[in-house]
């Protein structure tokens, strides 16, 4: 097929960053995939044999497993509380007045620009043994002896809930926005009552916001690498964590590639089974 | 050589054809509205004269010369869009002088220019405000003067009034009309709305699918509409299916009172009589062509507009003046006739 | 007719203080005038600040992160321009495979991203320079930058160039003078936006860094590994008084809600 002239000039347009992402993304993705077919070979380095031998690692090996299980159990407990907490707070969001509700919606959103590290290092010293809270716990006499918070499962869904809230509330309070208040009044002047009207108005409208919400902090929470990293330490690694330690202290590249590649796999096969399976669905009204 | 000349346009994408063989002759000074509904090529077609987009076929020439290859901002056409296109970030002389800068037209004249053309709007005052700033019909205004102020060899309006509420649009249509006319410019309005078409133009032109189905003066056109479509898009029509007609309608009544033949038109392949509402007169049974029974009866103020049942043609809407309370209830039995002059009779090309 | 109850406001309270409360607590132990990782009752003190401001690798980590980050969101919008305003104005071969490639990093995870050029960068030789990190960072905000461009673009009324056109601009014209002011805001957005996602990301450049190179989430990532001692905090007060800096200039030209709802509203 020949291009005119029209055709020609947008696809010029596109060359510089098609070529950068040809080459710079691309190009390695492919090359990470050839590494994860290597071997590794302590003091002689990456061997290039093309072998399964690192997915079956990962597939039957007892440790891999148990990380794999940890992200996804992460993942499922961070969505959750995030939606619990997401859910109401999008909810008093929607219902707020004009002055309260932009300053409102900036405090909850605002945190989503404010450097991940500095966020997970407030937690670090909230949780410590010798944190606010366990200072506080004490001095209460709640407890006797500092509560071991950090480098658990609860403290990690605990930052992951804080950094990743935004990502629920937002899609939420966007679903409930398109929702023109005419259809709540039409919904009290049938008979409604206020129960009724948030079962069988808002929640539903607030559907796909949940499921996208759902959806995205999942997937988030399940591929973070700096709050497990930070508040897991060592004694609850993560898949990420995991690929962060082979690449850069046993440094067993194919091994931490292999492990990479089936994060990737995870995430992006969640996000496709969600478009396939909910979104088309709701696709017909929302 | 008219002035404007279109040319067997075509326009199709991918397998859709948009404009399929249009042809027509615009004279300098004249102004023609391309009538139709949404999705008859009547865009596509002001688009192919502006510029916007190519003809697959066909010869746009202007003056004499055929303009298909010159680029659009080489073209000298004015376009008021319907949405008014007004650039958001120019206040109202700067929108207005963005085409004579574009020509390099010296600061002097330039802001000479500009102000004689929101004079010739009433927008004198306007010049430093921003589009957001201005109501409807003043944006409206500038989209005018903006086109205008160019000089340009034609003006192509894209349904320009129909964003402004209906009081407006009428005072508007009066203004257009009086500068088009005071300008002297050749004009192509594209609209939907048959009563902006008949108050503007000299000519129109009623599309569909793709071509133009009758071009004629207004009063013509509606007079005389050549098929149903016609008949059925400029104003209201009862349309009487001859051959279907026999008993419902007395033929020789009308033939003795010197109505259309329509023994000839009945040889051939069927034929329509379009009788158009206002247009229906109530009269005794020994006078009637038809009767029936009312059905509804609605009050217009300035006309009563009655929907007529009658045996084999379903409803037939008179309309009627208001000289009077109307005594017509409805399901009392009336009867009807009109003057023969007055039936158009259009031949039943199987449309 | 639908108000909060006093239940849903105490909620929302709980809820605001949990938001809040890190960034209150890395901000309140900055000034402590402990030695060790306390809130300040004993006294307030600057003497962390004083010790980050004498801390040599902050400061050339904080050089390498300003330099990163204003050629990251440059580039950013000069290489994603052209190719939005193509893939939002025209129709042409291509179009959507270009839209998937240049939006694909979203989906993949930091980590993936992060080996993956820590292997490239390697084989050829680059990694653990600025240029590297730049150009790790173009691939993971170039997405961002193409959508906040392509909302702005898609948002622009087609007729408003056409306009221009018939009024005898060019091509060129028409950008310059129409088209490039339309989208003065979205285009500032996007490069600011670039300019604190370049600014903040970690998981990516903890693999490109080197001891030379180094951005400033990796020296505070390093520090709480490593060595944690409230000068972490207190580069954390900086960090979080230049993003609001930021935030507010964005939230003046561009809008902040605007962003941050379009931003992950349809991630």
């Amino acid at each position: 097929m020949s291009l005119s002239r029209a055709q020609a000039w947008p696809l010029l347009m596109c060359v510089p960053a098609v070529a950068l992402f040809a080459v710079f993304f691309l190009l390695p993705l492919a090359l990470v995939m050839m590494l994860s077919a290597y071997s590794f070979k302590a003091g002689v380095g990456i061997v290039p044999d093309l072998s399964w031998a690192n997915y079956a690692a990962v597939i039957f090996d007892g440790y891999y497993q148990q990380l794999f299980f940890n992200t996804l159990f992460i993942g499922v407990t961070t969505a959750l509380v995030t939606l619990l907490l997401g859910m109401p707070e999008a909810y008093v969001l929607y219902r707020m007045r004009s002055p309260w509700r932009t300053i409102f919606l900036l405090v909850i959103l605002g945190p989503l620009l404010i450097s991940l590290v500095v966020r997970t290092l407030g937690w670090l010293i909230l949780l410590g043994n010798q944190g606010v809270l366990n200072s506080a716990l004490m001095a209460a006499g709640v407890t006797e002896d500092p509560i071991r918070f950090l480098y658990s499962a609860p403290a990690i869904v605990i930052g992951l809930t804080h950094v990743l809230l935004p990502f629920m509330v937002i899609p939420i309070w966007t679903s409930l926005q398109k929702q023109k208040s005419s259809v709540v009044h039409a919904a009290f002047s049938l008979g409604a009552s206020r129960r009724q009207v948030f079962f069988r108005i808002i929640l539903p409208t607030a559907l796909p916001g949940i499921l996208s919400g759902t959806m995205v902090v999942f997937s988030l929470a399940a591929s973070a690498f700096a709050t497990p990293a930070i508040l897991g330490g060592r004694r609850f690694k993560v898949v990420s964590t995991a690929v962060y330690d082979e690449f850069m202290s046993t440094l067993n590249w194919p091994l931490g590639a292999t492990i990479a590649l089936f994060l990737l796999i995870i995430s992006l096969g969640s996000l496709m089974l969600y478009n396939r399976l909910i979104e088309r669905r709701i696709q017909r009204w929302a | 050589m008219a002035f404007l000349e279109l040319d067997g346009l075509v326009k199709h994408f991918s397998s859709f054809v948009a404009v399929d063989g249009l042809s027509l002759s615009v004279e300098r000074g004249e102004f023609v509205s391309l009538l139709g509904p949404s999705g008859c090529g009547k865009t596509t077609t002001l688009h192919m004269i502006a510029g916007f987009q190519e003809p697959s076929a066909g010869s746009i020439s202007v003056d004499g010369v055929d303009i298909v290859d010159v680029p659009v901002n080489k073209r000298d056409i004015g376009i008021v869009f319907q949405n008014y296109a007004l650039f958001p970030h120019m206040t109202v002389a700067d929108n207005v002088g963005f085409g004579l800068d574009m020509r390099r037209v010296p600061k002097a004249t330039r802001d000479a220019r500009v102000r004689r053309a929101l004079e010739q709007v009433h927008l004198e005052t306007l010049a430093g405000r921003y589009p957001k700033e201005l109501s409807g019909g003043q944006q409206q205004r500038v989209a005018l003067a903006r086109a205008l102020v160019i000089e340009p060899k034609i003006l192509l309006l894209d349904e320009p009034l129909s964003n402004l509420d209906a009081k407006l649009r009428e005072d508007m249509q009066i203004e257009l009309k009086l500068l088009q006319r005071e300008l002297g410019i050749t004009t192509i309005l594209v609209t939907h709305d048959q009563n902006e078409a008949m108050a503007l133009s000299d000519r129109i032109a009623v599309m569909h699918g793709g071509r133009i189905v009758q071009l004629d003066a207004p009063y013509q056109g509606y007079e005389r509409p050549e098929t149903p479509f016609v008949a059925g898009f400029l104003g209201k029509a009862n349309l009487f299916d001859i051959a279907a007609s026999s008993g419902a309608i007395d033929w020789s009544r009308i033939a003795q009172s010197g109505g259309p033949d329509v023994s000839a038109a009945l040889g051939e392949r069927g034929a329509l009589l379009c009788v158009r509402p206002e247009k229906m007169a109530f009269c005794g049974p020994e006078e009637a062509y038809l009767s029936g029974v009312v059905a509804t009866r609605i009050f217009l103020g300035a006309s009563w507009l009655y929907q007529i049942k009658v045996a084999q043609f379903g409803t037939v809407l008179v309309a009627e003046q208001n000289r009077s309370a109307s005594d017509k209830v409805e399901g009392s039995a009336v009867h009807l006739r009109w003057e023969p002059g007055h039936a158009a009779l259009i031949p039943g090309d199987g449309q | 007719m639908l108000r909060n109850t006093p239940l849903s406001l105490a909620f929302h309270t709980a809820l605001v203080t949990f938001v809040m409360a890190p960034l209150i607590t890395v901000s309140l132990v900055a000034f402590t005038a402990e030695s060790y990782l306390a809130l300040p009752w004993s006294g307030l003190s600057l003497r962390w600040f004083r010790s980050v401001f004498a801390d040599r690798e902050f400061l050339a980590s904080a050089w390498v992160s300003i330099q990163v980050a204003v050629f990251t969101a440059t580039l950013g919008v000069a290489l994603a321009l052209p190719a939005v305003l193509a893939i939002g104005r025209y129709q042409f071969p291509g179009r959507d495979a270009v839209n998937a490639l240049l939006l694909a990093p979203i989906p993949v995870p930091g980590i993936v991203l992060g080996v993956t050029f820590l292997r490239f960068m390697t084989q050829i030789g680059w990694n653990g320079t600025v240029a590297a990190m730049i150009v790790c960072h173009l691939i993971v905000t170039i997405p961002f930058v193409v959508r906040i461009l392509l909302a702005a673009i898609v948002g622009l009324d087609k007729s408003i160039p056409q306009a221009a056109q018939s009024l005898g601009a060019s091509r060129l014209a028409v950008f310059r003078r129409i088209t490039l002011p339309m989208l003065a805001s979205g285009i500032s957005g996007a490069w600011i936006m670039a300019f604190l996602l370049s600014f903040d990301e970690l998981t990516v450049a903890i693999f490109v860094a080197s001891t030379s190179v180094k951005t400033l989430p990796v020296w505070l990532f390093e520090k709480i590994s490593w060595g944690l001692d409230p000068s972490a905090c207190a580069a954390s007060v900086l960090i979080i008084a230049g993003t609001f800096l930021a935030m507010l200039i964005l939230d003046r030209i561009y809008g902040l809600e605007r962003l941050l709802v379009g931003k992950s509203a349809e991630s």
